[in-house]
């Protein structure tokens, strides 16, 4: 579903994968800023939720030429998103910010959007969340918990853009500085390879980025527009961020 | 009463209609939805939010953290401290994962405990801390009385912080010399220097500003040194606009993420890493200009080329000559080049060896002292703290040899010896050991388990100060744990490996959780028990005094800044803020971090041939090639500890299924050895060395070196919670450890191997 | 006692048709009832422990299940397509077998209804659907049209349960299942009409997926090829799994219930329309493989991976495609049963096949190249409840066949 882009305000990612060395800080804070739960056996990689998930390239080529690269993949928050449209209780949204949101509340569970995503970005919630004894303790009050039965995914931190709004208020203002309202991934990455702000306002960090020539977005031959752009000086990292046919060239950001 | 078909009709249907144009169904189907939406449970809702500064303590990176509360007794979320000058906001996955540590509840232990059955048995008895001090300290005194201080031994994980140095001072003033630390990386490196300098320091390297790296088998991305730190400076590396395009070159068996993110990987043969260095290190003395300050260069050359021949040198790496004299001369023209070693996160001991043939490659490029090179710095000062007060009986009990060998004939330059210790008692080497007190160490998981349990079964009083019930902690006597880093004062007087001066300060960012004493607190209480010197070197009320004092000499060097303030130089002149110590302690703690900036490193004595070391034959000696024809490789990686500190839920969680698949560890190996074997991806294998053996999964990869298998460390704990207990295997205890003989420590690194399917 | 039993369930029996003892039938409702407790016991399981009793996951979000729904709602289209024929169309001697036709719908569709409830993560949320609708959904439609055509297809089936000897004597009931009769038209266009866009929808759900090249289509206005593709197939298979299922149970009663014509009729539109849906099919698949997918950067031959390999396409418009479509629509063939049955059980596996690869393969195919093929097998708990709806349909077959009087032509053919 395209969505409406009259607003101010269009969010969107950076991550220069040239910067990533594959830590999992960005994992490891979105877990924890985002009540995520954890099972005891989590190996099922097909079932197990990390909004923020760590794949683990590699060039393919024989020993001793092997290299890995790491791509850190939250949701696209898509411009042109796939999953929104597809989902039959309007569970799933997105905003004038251009943030896909997930309504768990409304949400049945029929994971139409979870075929519909090709990034993986969607979590359907297999078992009950369990925080075993004790640890109900950090969850944070600012972030509803996903019950069993329904999707889950990368907000885009959104309750910090509340959090933001208010402190701009209080200091009457109406517009966010650049960089005021972060994601929890954003603060932790100990490299500073992803950056997050406003695509709307040409003097963001993100906005500038996002025209770099390193920049490309992943499958964006399918149209979906995503708002989480790639930098990478690799030619092997860039041609896994879509598919292309033997002879095909390198499609520069669109 | 009698129902007929017709009443019975009237029934369903009025009930029917009745039912479907009542509310009730409408209600109920709304109840029942919103029954659905309570399935998880709601997070204690709102109250007001706050920020404290505080220092991480997972590790000896010394990070600024900033844990949020809610209602100031909810801790919810670490994050990185924005002003620290190490980690600048951010943070690594463990610091990240610290809340899981303080409140996961199954591994905490609650209060203190004396052991009730058989030792490892699990039976405890709770005990008021009064009813433990006091029955421990009454043992400390009589032994005092018997003149057998010297058979009190501590070993601690924890290196750096007051708290560290208040254990080093009451054993001194009690009178043991058994004051041991576990293995870190500093006390190679201050051999490394004393050999090679002449003096005994650290080696804190200056990465976001080298240009030209060259990683002899080092996890750099991997939690080698200062995670965060080595962050900052990959980061710089990889900076767009930067000038002199830095170039990273790693030294390794696999296309680690190390290996991988450099700008050339070498692959070496396994454990020929020292060959590689001095081929290196001829090259540069061949072909570029000698570096001033260093004499016997000549002599090297000649040392070098008469038992390190080129061919040689191919031979053991299978590295090309070409291949050599391109990185020795990229390397020497480099402006800011620096080399490093201590394989994987540094952890376990390199070999003397190696250590001094790569950091020759520093010296030779006059990269020691030098922006982007290696620092020689000696730890942080306790100036502000009185001379140790020592008695007679303290004399006496100091004068005793130490029962690890540090520092003796043997092992003249080597600090602490950890595995000889133990391996000391369980022989009964030296005299008896009465007490043996643990901080932070768990070597019955990362060293040989048998000499370890067998030492422990002769001393008769074994305290713990853990958290939590590791494999070690089980086997001890009492227990007397400690409140994690987020309910204690405690510091961190240097970020590990940075090359300027950080100091972190911890406090309790919440009231403890548990009936929990940290050990500053419980060593200040033992002494004042003891009394006499003992009390009088510990004179505070509790630990917070002791770190007061320990900053004053932060307020009385007048250098630095708090961390989010102005510098101190600018403060001096001006009656500033921080005009007054007690000023300066409040901006402290609200910040909790203090820094100088400049790096200032120590100078040496220069290289002199003689220092030259020679390949010890211990480590070389043939091993069995027959029997055991691969090589297993230990594998280092940031989302899985490996140490003291099992690995928390989330980092676990993260872990590929290259690392653990359901209950089994999981081995990469390369699909040519793996078919050599025929192994399909995912099969079972035993893998056995001539210490044991363990069971675990393969995993084919490209990128690893044939012949070899690498198997992460961490996993194959049997305490700790489901995530950990009894899934994967643990490879330390495969590892063929073997004495260094220039050190004495336990070297371990690539151990000899054979695979069998299952 | 026993008499007594028997002669009372002799009373409900049609008139003038024998049926087997009640001790044979009784055995057979038995294995029929444990299979379903199987089915119930794998739904109790899904529901008092969730969807985690599956084998699906975040790849295989959908899976079995609706495999199961999509070819159980393509084959139940013999109802709405044979109504269609019928009252519609003018096709009079079809009127032998519309009841029948109906019958089987009702099934399928219940069927899936039941299915789809276990499928969904929260069915006490189910009317959502109904409540707060997206209507840019596909699933909305579908939803929406299953669930009013399984009311209609309930009113299209009562008045035969109506003319059960005993209820029909009851005189409301008469009047009332003649009435219905009167009217049967009404809801046999609305029952088309509501199908051909339930039908379409199913198609079009896949269809509509942009991001998965596998399964994206484009079309007319919202309508994607896919969504035509899946009426025509759907309206080609039903009426031959009426044809199969006819001849299955006479096949098990072993009396004649159809006149082969009736069948061969069936058997005849069933042909041309599957040769109509095949070239349809064919044109789709050349440009898709020719035009859509080298423009996403993609390779044909890469679209069939490991065990979903290229045999799945050659055996769903190769074997379950052309060659049916040849066999029906030979008249000689038609005529012989056991021919005819054949050549509509492979019409029916190659809907089954194609739902199946739109399901399964549109997902385990990577999207992403860094990303890696997977498979999946379903959990007994999910093959349970298919099977559970097997034997619902078996059971609800047997007690009409035994109790109702299903087929006009029986009494005249034995
Ligand atoms: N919590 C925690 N702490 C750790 C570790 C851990 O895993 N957890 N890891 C350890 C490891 S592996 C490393 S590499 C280190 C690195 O951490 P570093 O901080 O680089 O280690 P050191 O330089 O040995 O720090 C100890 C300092 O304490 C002072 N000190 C200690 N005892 C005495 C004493 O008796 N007298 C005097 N005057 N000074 C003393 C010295 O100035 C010395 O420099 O950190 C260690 N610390
Ligand atoms: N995420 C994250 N991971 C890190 C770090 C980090 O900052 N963040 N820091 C890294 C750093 S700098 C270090 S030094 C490590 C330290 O961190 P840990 O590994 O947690 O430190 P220790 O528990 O001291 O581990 C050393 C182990 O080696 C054993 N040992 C002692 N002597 C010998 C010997 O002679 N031979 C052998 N084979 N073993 C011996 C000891 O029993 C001890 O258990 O952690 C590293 N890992
Ligand atoms: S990445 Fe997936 S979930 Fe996120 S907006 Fe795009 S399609 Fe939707
Ligand atoms: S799973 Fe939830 S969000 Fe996704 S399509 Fe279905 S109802 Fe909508
Ligand atoms: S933006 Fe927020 S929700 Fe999304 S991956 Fe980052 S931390 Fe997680
Ligand atoms: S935190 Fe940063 S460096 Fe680490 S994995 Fe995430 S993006 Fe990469
Ligand atoms: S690097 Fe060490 S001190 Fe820093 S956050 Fe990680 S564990 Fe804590
Ligand atoms: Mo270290």
């Amino acid at each position: 579903m395209k969505a409406t882009t009259d607003g101010k305000e269009w969010y969107g990612m950076v991550i220069d994968l040239d910067k990533c060395t594959g830590c999992g800080a960005c994992s490891v804070a979105c877990m924890a800023e985002n009540n995520l739960s954890y099972r005891e056996d989590e190996t099922d990689k097909l079932r197990t939720a990390t909004w923020m998930k760590l794949y683990r390239l590699n060039n393919g080529k024989p020993f001793p030429k092997t290299r890995v690269a790491f791509l850190p993949r939250p949701c696209m928050h898509c411009q042109n998103t796939p999953c929104v449209s597809v989902c039959p209780v309007n569970a799933t949204q997105i905003d004038e910010k251009g943030v896909v949101s997930q309504i768990y509340p409304r949400c049945i569970g029929c994971r139409y959007c979870v075929a519909a995503c090709p990034y993986h970005a969607r979590f359907f919630h297999w078992w009950d969340p369990v925080y075993p004894k004790g640890l109900e303790n950090y969850l944070n009050p600012d972030v509803s918990l996903s019950m069993r039965g329904v999707v889950n995914k990368c907000t885009f931190c959104h309750h910090r853009y509340q959090r933001a709004k208010d402190k701009a208020f209080m200091e009457e203002r109406r517009e966010l500085k650049d960089g005021e309202y972060t994601t929890a991934c954003v603060e932790a990455c100990p490299t500073k390879a992803i950056t997050f702000g406003n695509l709307k306002d040409p003097e963001s960090r993100v906005a500038k980025l996002s025209k770099n020539p390193r920049a490309f977005r992943l499958l964006e031959k399918l149209g979906t527009q995503p708002k989480v752009y790639y930098l990478t000086s690799q030619d092997w990292v860039r041609r896994q961020g879509d598919n292309y046919l033997e002879k095909e060239d390198l499609k520069k950001v669109s | 009463m009698s129902i007929d078909r017709r009443d019975f009709l009237k029934f369903v249907i009025g009930g029917a209609v009745g039912t479907v144009i009542s509310p009730l169904p409408w209600v109920s189907m709304d109840e029942v939805a919103r029954w659905t939406q309570r399935w998880a449970p709601l997070p204690d809702k709102g109250g007001a939010v706050s920020f404290i500064h505080s220092t991480c303590r997972l590790c000896s990176g010394g990070c600024g953290i900033r844990v949020r509360l809610i209602q100031e007794k909810r801790a919810v979320k670490i994050d990185g401290n924005p002003d620290h000058p190490v980690n600048r906001g951010g943070l690594c996955p463990l610091g990240l994962a610290g809340l899981q540590y303080l409140y996961l509840d199954e591994n905490r232990i609650k209060a203190p405990m004396k052991r009730t059955g058989m030792r490892g048995g699990g039976d405890w008895k709770p005990v008021s801390w009064d009813e433990a001090l006091s029955e421990i300290s009454g043992r400390l005194k009589e032994w005092r009385q018997k003149n057998l201080s010297h058979t009190v031994a501590f070993l601690n994980g924890e290196g750096d912080g007051t708290q560290a140095f208040l254990a080093g001072r009451f054993l001194k003033a009690y009178g043991s010399p058994n004051y041991i630390r576990s293995y870190h990386s500093g006390e190679l490196e201050e051999i490394v220097t004393q050999n090679m300098h002449g003096l005994r320091a650290r080696i804190n390297y200056d990465l976001p500003r080298s240009d030209y790296v060259l990683s002899f088998g080092c996890a750099l991305l991997d939690g080698w040194g200062n995670p965060c730190w080595t962050a900052q400076a990959f980061e710089a590396w990889r900076q767009e606009d930067r000038q002199d395009r830095p170039k990273v070159v790693q030294i390794d068996t696999m296309a680690t993420a190390t290996a991988s993110l450099a700008d050339e990987w070498i692959a070496v043969k396994p454990g020929k890493e020292a060959f590689l260095a001095l081929a290196l290190a001829q090259a540069i003395l061949e072909n570029s200009g000698t570096p001033k300050n260093v004499s016997g260069l000549e002599e090297l050359k000649a040392f070098l080329k008469k038992n390190f021949p080129s061919d040689l040198v191919t031979k053991e790496t299978g590295i090309e000559q070409g291949t050599i004299l391109r990185i020795a001369k990229e390397f020497s023209s480099a402006r800011q080049p620096v080399a490093l070693w201590g394989k994987g996160k540094g952890d376990l001991p390199a070999g003397l060896f190696e250590a001094q043939a790569v950091h020759l490659l520093n010296l030779l490029t006059g990269s020691i002292n030098r922006p982007g090179g290696a620092f020689l710095q000696s730890g942080f000062s306790f100036g502000s703290w009185p001379q140790t007060p020592i008695d007679e009986t303290a004399r006496k009990g100091l004068s005793q040899p130490r029962a690890d060998e540090a520092f003796s004939v043997k092992y003249a330059k080597t600090g602490n010896l950890e595995y000889r210790f133990f391996s000391n008692v369980a022989q009964n080497k030296f005299y008896p050991i009465n007490a043996l007190f643990l901080n932070e160490v768990n070597p019955v998981f990362s060293l040989d388990e048998s000499i370890i349990r067998q030492a422990l079964e002769r001393i008769p009083l074994v305290v713990s100060f853990s958290s939590f019930m590791d494999e070690t902690t089980a086997l001890a006597d009492w227990v007397l744990p400690s409140p994690t880093f987020l309910e204690r004062w405690d510091d961190s007087t240097q970020s590990v490996g940075v090359p300027f001066p950080v100091y972190g300060l911890t406090k309790p960012v919440l009231p403890p959780l548990h009936d929990t004493r940290s050990l500053g607190d419980i060593l200040i209480q033992l002494a004042q028990k003891i009394g006499g010197t003992v009390g009088q070197a510990l004179p505070f009320e509790n630990m917070q005094g002791a770190i007061k004092q320990t900053a004053k000499g932060l307020y009385d060097a007048k250098k630095g800044r708090i961390s989010g303030g102005p510098a101190a130089e600018a403060e001096k002149n001006s009656s500033g803020p921080l005009d007054s110590f007690d000023k300066f302690w409040e901006q402290l703690i609200v910040q909790g971090t203090w820094y100088g900036e400049d790096r200032k490193g120590e100078s040496g004595k220069t290289f002199t041939l003689a220092s030259m070391p020679q390949e010890p034959a211990g480590l070389t000696e043939k091993q069995d090639n027959t029997s055991y024809p691969f090589w297993l490789i230990p594998q280092s990686l940031l989302l899985l500890q490996s140490g003291y500190w099992a690995n928390p839920p989330f980092l676990t969680k993260l872990l590929g299924e290259e690392t653990l698949k359901h209950k089994d560890l999981v081995a990469q190996i390369h699909p040519r050895t793996a078919k050599s074997l025929s192994l399909l991806e995912g099969d079972r294998v035993e893998i056995l060395s001539n210490r044991g053996k363990i069971r675990a999964r393969i995993h084919l990869f490209e990128g690893a070196a044939p012949d070899c298998l690498f198997a992460p460390l961490g996993m194959g704990h049997r305490a700790f919670d489901p995530t950990l207990s009894g899934r994967g295997a643990n490879p330390y205890s495969l590892l063929d450890t073997r004495e260094d003989p220039a050190t004495g420590l336990q070297t371990a690194w690539a151990t000899r191997v054979n695979i069998k399917k299952i | 006692m026993t008499e007594n039993i028997l002669s009372k369930e002799m009373d409900i029996i049609p008139e003038g048709l024998p049926r087997c003892s009640l001790g044979k039938f009784s055995l057979w409702i038995l294995l029929l009832l444990l299979v379903l407790g199987w089915g119930l016991l794998a739904a109790f399981l899904i529901f008092w422990k969730g969807l985690n009793q599956t084998n699906m996951n975040d790849y295989f979000g959908f899976a079995l299940w609706i495999t199961f729904d999509l070819a159980v709602i393509a084959l139940g289209a013999g109802a709405f397509f044979t109504g269609f024929l019928t009252y519609i169309w003018g096709k009079k001697e079809l009127k032998a077998i519309i009841n029948f036709a109906v019958m089987i719908g009702f099934i399928c569709y219940s069927g899936a209804i039941l299915i789809l409830t276990l499928d969904i993560g929260q069915p006490l949320r189910s009317w959502y659907g109904f409540w707060h609708p997206n209507v840019h959904s596909m699933l909305t439609e579908v939803m929406f049209c299953i669930t009013l055509y399984l009311g209609v297809l309930t009113i299209e089936y009562a008045p035969l349960i109506l003319e059960n000897r005993k209820i029909n004597a009851i005189p409301g009931a008469h009047y009332f299942a003649h009435n219905l009769h009167e009217w049967m038209f009404i809801f046999a266009g609305t029952g088309t009409f509501l199908s051909f866009f339930h039908q379409g929808s199913l198609g079009g759900m896949f269809g509509v997926m942009f991001a998965r090249p596998f399964a994206f289509r484009e079309g007319i206005f919202i309508w994607p090829w896919t969504f035509f593709l899946f009426i025509a197939s759907a309206i080609a298979s039903g009426p031959a799994f009426t044809v199969l299922i006819t001849t299955l149970t006479q096949k098990v009663t072993g009396r004649k219930l159809v006149k082969q014509e009736v069948l061969a009729l069936l058997g005849k539109i069933s042909g041309g329309l599957l040769a109509v849906y095949l070239i349809l099919k064919f044109a789709d698949t050349i440009y898709w493989a020719a035009v859509k997918l080298p423009a996403q950067g993609l390779r044909f031959l890469d679209q069939f991976q490991g065990p979903y390999g290229f045999w799945l396409m050659v055996a769903e418009l190769g074997v379950f495609g052309i060659l049916p479509v040849l066999l029906l629509l030979n008249k000689k063939i038609r005529m012989s049963p056991g021919w005819l049955a054949f050549a509509c059980l492979l019409t029916c596996t190659g809907v089954v096949f194609n739902r199946f690869v739109f399901t399964v393969v549109s997902l385990a195919l990577p999207v992403l190249p860094f990303d890696r093929l997977v498979t999946y097998w379903p959990s007994w708990q999910e093959w349970a409840p298919a099977f559970a709806v097997l034997a619902y349909g078996a059971l609800i077959i047997s007690l009409s066949y035994r109790y109702l009087p299903v087929f006009p032509q029986e009494k005249e053919l034995n």
